[in-house]
């Protein structure tokens, strides 16, 4: 059985106008998303700014409560919980945040930024704490003697690697990584980025990746989701999206990252225009408007993501 | 490319220093190079390495003090760094101009788009008005914006990134100049509207014959686009090379820790997902190591790279590296 099963995932912003605040309409983050996650295994979710991948991992952590939808987690649906239910969960569900420099409270030192999870829900002597996020420390590559510093006295990188600790406190069993290397140099990236696989071998942790560097995601998945405007277009392993892209938003997304080769020119599937507002998305299905391959049909039906063999789902009519 | 030609642009011992509160910062520390006519220079390097601040070094668009500019910028047979104000300002955006990074905040949100493209075109070339607007009109029109005589006359809050930043290149490339200094142009952007601009960018230079110093940290776009490459570190130029052999045949250590910490697409997983990482992080600028800045990181380091600054080694044609493995 999957570890995490998402279902019909949907987040609808209300969106408010004039003095009496009515709502007019809204914008879909998120669209009807469902996928699983095995133990063990990455998911990557990519897609351009704005295509909710974001918000899906907030929303299955309740960071932002969706609107509807079901995140079943070993079996039990969150969105059923209560608060205090939830908070237990969050122990073994936790969450890497984009900036390392928003991210860290200014005011608390490393130690006691990393010892908080563990004093909120363990019941454990000061000492053991203190032993514990010395362990965590050394874990994610931090020196211990380094613990009464604060964050700003650290490296864009460091600071990551505080957040990774504090995520791995609770020895929690999924971590969504949201954008965790795309503010760091690619040195610096290299090293995030294998700290995150060796920690997933030692400690049989499943991540959620999010990212918008294609290259990175195909590096660290074993599953790979595409997202536009909103909805999932294309979900396979990485090997195969990355080798056999099927839907047309999936080839222009691969064809457009720059390799680092100057004899590999490939042709550049050039989209025009931009990604539209998800206040008002197009009809059908949302990507036709810029799409190469359009049909009449495209403009009127919406696709639904289908099974095309080995797991290779894509939502397109073609 | 002719190599003998006069180059558009040399630079010559260039330092940047800045005087701050806790010492003397040297963003730029003594680099040299040249941009011939109509090339793609791509300069490359992590956060910090000096290479933005060349680029505003080079159109003096940094207020001095705190920084303090040293060194020759020879284009078109005259000294930047000598010029008084006036006359930089009339090279700036007639010869030389500039993209930056940040479309939203480069931009200025209280004046039309069209108006500040016209800007640059009426100061430089002393149109009218109408003319210098229906110039404005023509130049984003140029840089695929639909129906370019409405969005002229929108603020950037109604442009979406991608188009802010055609609007950049439409008023770079307004009078015509001979050098753009591309600091980063693609960014902020996402990879598809990423590939439509430098597409576009690149198309434009071809038919103006501009040259380009592109600057960037994206390994990626320099292969693509740029002709030859200069890989900077903590101020100092670390090597250049011709970009197929600074792919094929990377000289520096940094140069081969860049290239295979970066994972490429297509290129399936290495073993064990693991990418090759380049230890430690780039030195404060307030306590550079001695002898080759790099040997705190690198795998190659040898007992004299610790207290001998490595000298440059020309192994050819625009082909140096900074690096005491060449000398031997």
């Amino acid at each position: 059985m999957a570890l995490l099963e998402v279902e019909n995932l949907k987040k609808y912003f209300p969106v408010q106008k004039g003095v009496l605040n009515r709502t007019v309409g809204y914008v879909k983050a998120v669209d009807d998303v469902s996928f699983s996650l095995k133990r063990g295994e990455t998911l990557g979710l990519v897609g351009e700014s704005g295509c909710g991948k974001t918000t899906v991992g907030r929303c299955l952590l309740r960071l932002i409560e969706p609107t509807a939808g079901r995140v079943a987690f070993n079996g039990q649906n969150l969105l059923e919980l209560d608060r205090g239910e939830m908070l237990k969960i969050r122990a073994s569900f936790q969450i890497i945040f984009q900036d390392p420099f928003s991210s860290l409270n200014p005011r608390m030192n490393v130690g006691d930024i990393i010892a908080e999870p563990i004093r909120n829900h363990l019941k454990i002597s000061a000492a053991e704490t203190r032993q514990r996020v010395a362990h965590l420390m050394h874990r994610v590559g931090l020196h211990t003697a380094t613990m009464n510093r604060y964050p700003h006295e650290f490296s864009g990188g460091q600071r990551q690697r505080i957040g990774i600790a504090r995520a791995l406190a609770l020895n929690p069993k999924v971590i969504v990584c949201d954008e965790p290397v795309s503010a760091l140099d690619v040195s610096i990236q290299a090293q995030v980025i294998n700290l995150l696989a060796q920690l997933q071998e030692q400690l049989d942790l499943s991540y959620i990746f999010i990212a918008h560097d294609l290259s990175v995601v195909e590096h660290i998945s074993d599953r790979v989701a595409v997202m536009y405007l909103g909805r999932i277009v294309e979900v396979a392993t990485a090997e195969a999206l990355y080798s056999n892209p099927l839907h047309p938003y999936s080839r222009a997304l691969m064809s457009a990252v720059p390799i680092p080769d100057p004899d590999l020119r490939r042709e550049k599937i050039l989209l025009p225009g931009d990604v539209p507002s998800p206040f008002n998305p197009p009809p059908g299905c949302n990507f036709h408007p810029r799409c190469f391959v359009r049909q009449d049909r495209c403009a009127r039906e919406t696709p639904i993501l289908r099974d095309v063999g080995d797991g290779h789902q894509v939502a397109c009519h073609l | 490319m002719t190599v003998n030609a006069e180059p558009l642009l040399r630079v010559e011992n260039l330092y940047t220093r800045f005087d701050t509160m806790d010492g003397v910062v040297t963003a730029v520390d003594g680099i040299d190079f040249d941009v011939h006519a109509g090339e793609t220079l791509g300069l490359v390097g992590e956060s910090g390495c000096g290479k933005s601040v060349t680029a505003l070094s080079i159109l003096r668009l940094l207020r001095c003090p705190p920084a303090r500019i040293e060194g020759r910028i020879l284009f078109g047979g005259r000294d930047l760094l000598q010029l008084d104000a006036d006359a930089v300002r009339s090279v700036r955006g007639r010869e030389i101009s500039m993209i930056f990074q940040e479309p939203m905040t480069s931009l200025n949100p209280v004046l039309a788009i069209g108006e500040q493209v016209a800007e640059g075109v009426r100061l430089h070339q002393r149109l009218s008005r109408r003319e210098s607007w229906q110039r404005a009109v023509e130049m984003l029109q140029k840089v695929q914006i639909p129906s370019p005589e409405i969005r002229a006359a929108q603020y950037p809050h109604k442009f979406s990134g991608g188009m802010r930043q055609r609007a950049m290149i439409a008023m770079a490339l307004s009078c015509g100049p001979k050098l753009i200094l591309a600091d980063e142009p693609t960014t902020a952007l996402d990879v598809t509207i990423q590939a439509q601009i430098m597409s576009l960018m690149m198309q434009l230079k071809q038919e103006l014959n501009t040259a380009i110093v592109l600057i960037t940290h994206d390994l990626g776009i320099v292969a693509e686009t740029a002709s030859r490459v200069i890989v900077m570190y903590a101020g100092q130029i670390m090597e250049e090379a011709p970009v197929r052999d600074l792919f094929k045949d990377p000289r520096h250590p940094y140069t081969r820790g860049l290239l295979g910490s970066v994972p490429v697409i297509g290129r399936g997983q290495r073993p064990n997902r693991r990418l090759q990482e380049i230890p430690g992080m780039v030195p404060s600028p307030l306590r550079m190591p001695a002898g080759c800045r790099f040997h705190p990181r690198c795998p190659q380091v040898a007992p004299r790279c610790c207290h001998e600054a490595p000298p440059m080694v020309l192994l050819g044609e625009h082909r140096r590296v900074r690096c005491w493995l060449e000398t031997v």
